[in-house]
């Protein structure tokens, strides 16, 4: 019997800045990972520095510039301002985002990923090494997949670029992102590991968009990555994290 | 007997629509910084913080005036509204204009007196009789917006208060006029926009405790820095 140890393959078309589509294949031993239907992709060329009160937008160079991406089963528009959103519509899409499949990767470069090169993040004993940084939110499963001894905690991300084209006010990028789980160290040998690969291609969201929404998301997605699947509904209070704004220092 | 029930019908609603966007207070302000305006107009009310966390009178208290864009009654207990109501209004407050003005002594708090508060870098560097909360609406963000839009605003903010009414007895109210001044420093870029809006407001008195709990549920302190710590607090 095939079952419920099937592998997951979905061709999904998702809602990103500028339209995308993914590509995604495998599970976790039949625990299904689909942080498939939104795509939240940033390239993070500039800094906004405050001082005395001041904010003013720098230019990074190079090596500096950053990209950032979020994947997430909710349906959310990422081109639109969140935080602007009425605030039960606001707390709609912190409800979803909690309660979703999610995957934040925060801070590959920009650089390396323009020139194709392969980058890598593990998530190994509660530490995340590598070139980037990275949260992998699951949705509480369907009863029937979890796993008896829950899931493999050691995590290995690794973003293999097909493609960039970053300019001022949007641009694309491909990618093929293995989210390979395993057992950590101390687990029980019988926890659910595996590996899904998503094939990626998403236009990106302005930058200032994108990274006021990523206040919102990123705080939800790193506690749900902290605190587990069965608790992640906690997780749709967290604060947006303050981000800067030309009137300086936005806090809610 | 029909017209009748219905001139009924339609005053009842007009009045309701009035209650429910009824503005307290007044404020308004010209000027602008490149294209920004500044409305706080409104919710706008003082009051004297006149007892410390102990419910101990000040014999000396402060008086604060409070502006904000967001439309509530500051006379009645927001804890009695829903809590998704409270929530919108609390969000509301963070993304629109506000203003604070807190006058540290009531008894210079009277018709004809001026006060000065200078921010400079985010501190206040007045004189100590007025400090000054300016809160401007974070931009409104959109597929068009970009880095390159945004002009850093000049970091001097010099807020001045003119009072043509203070009465804290029969009238209960305070008036006067308000001009905030942004002027680059030497550590501005030397594009950071320069400019001051000036207006006038009228804040009646508002009850202190009603006052401060309404601004406690508002979260108004990482806003306007209301309502206030205890004098005695660090």
């Amino acid at each position: 019997m095939i079952g419920a140890r099937a592998l997951h393959v979905a061709l999904l078309a998702c809602l990103s800045g500028a339209g995308c589509n993914l590509w995604v294949t495998g599970d976790f031993d039949g625990v299904p990972y689909l942080p498939s239907t939104s795509v939240l992709a940033i390239a993070d060329r500039h800094d906004l520095l405050v001082r005395d009160g001041a904010a003013m937008p720098v230019l990074k160079n190079r090596a500096g510039q950053r990209l950032h991406l979020v994947l997430t089963d909710a349906r959310v528009d990422p081109g639109a301002d969140w935080l602007r959103f009425p605030h039960a519509q606001l707390l709609d899409l912190q409800r979803e985002l909690a309660t979703r499949d999610g995957l934040l990767i925060k801070g590959l470069s920009l650089d390396h990923f323009g020139d194709g090169e392969t980058q890598k993040a593990v998530l190994d004993n509660g530490t995340v090494t590598g070139d980037f940084d990275i949260a992998v939110a699951p949705a509480l499963p369907p009863a029937g997949t979890v796993a008896d001894q829950g899931l493999g905690s050691r995590i290995t991300v690794t973003v293999v670029p097909r493609g960039l084209d970053a300019q001022p006010r949007g641009g694309s990028l491909g990618a093929d992102i293995e989210i390979k789980r395993e057992r950590e160290a101390g687990q029980d040998g019988s926890v659910a590991t595996g590996s899904v690969t998503i094939a990626l291609s998403a236009g990106f969201v302005v930058e200032r968009v994108g990274e006021a929404n990523l206040a919102v998301v990123e705080p939800i997605l790193r506690c749900i990555a902290e605190v587990g699947p069965s608790s992640s509904g906690a997780c749709r209070d967290q604060s947006p994290l303050p981000y800067v704004d030309s009137t300086g220092v936005v806090d809610f | 007997m029909r017209a009748l029930r219905l001139v009924l019908v339609a005053s009842l609603l007009a009045a309701s629509l009035a209650a429910a966007g009824c503005r307290f207070g007044q404020a308004s302000f010209t000027g602008a910084l490149s294209a920004r305006t500044f409305d706080p107009g409104g919710t706008v009310f003082s009051y004297v913080d006149e007892h410390d966390a102990a419910l101990l009178a000040d014999a000396d208290p402060r008086v604060a005036v409070v502006m904000t864009w967001v439309v509530f009654d500051p006379q009645s207990d927001l804890s009695d509204v829903e809590g998704s109501e409270l929530s919108d209004i609390s969000h509301e407050l963070v993304l629109r204009d506000a203003l604070a003005l807190v006058f540290t002594s009531q008894s210079e708090v009277s018709a004809g007196e001026s006060f000065e508060s200078v921010v400079v870098g985010g501190d206040e560097d007045g004189d100590g009789r007025m400090t000054a909360r300016v809160h401007l609406a974070p931009d409104r963000l959109s597929s068009s917006s970009s880095y390159a839009d945004v002009v850093p605003l000049a970091s001097r903010r010099t807020t001045t208060v003119e009072l043509d009414v203070a009465d804290f007895a029969d009238l209960r109210e305070l008036r006067g006029s308000v001009s905030i001044a942004f002027a680059r420093t030497d550590n501005d870029p030397g594009d950071a926009v320069e400019g001051t809006y000036t207006g006038t407001f009228y804040a009646p008195l508002v009850e202190e405790r009603v006052a401060e709990q309404n601004l406690a549920l508002l979260q108004g302190d990482d806003v306007i820095g209301l309502p206030l710590a205890p004098r005695s607090a660090p």
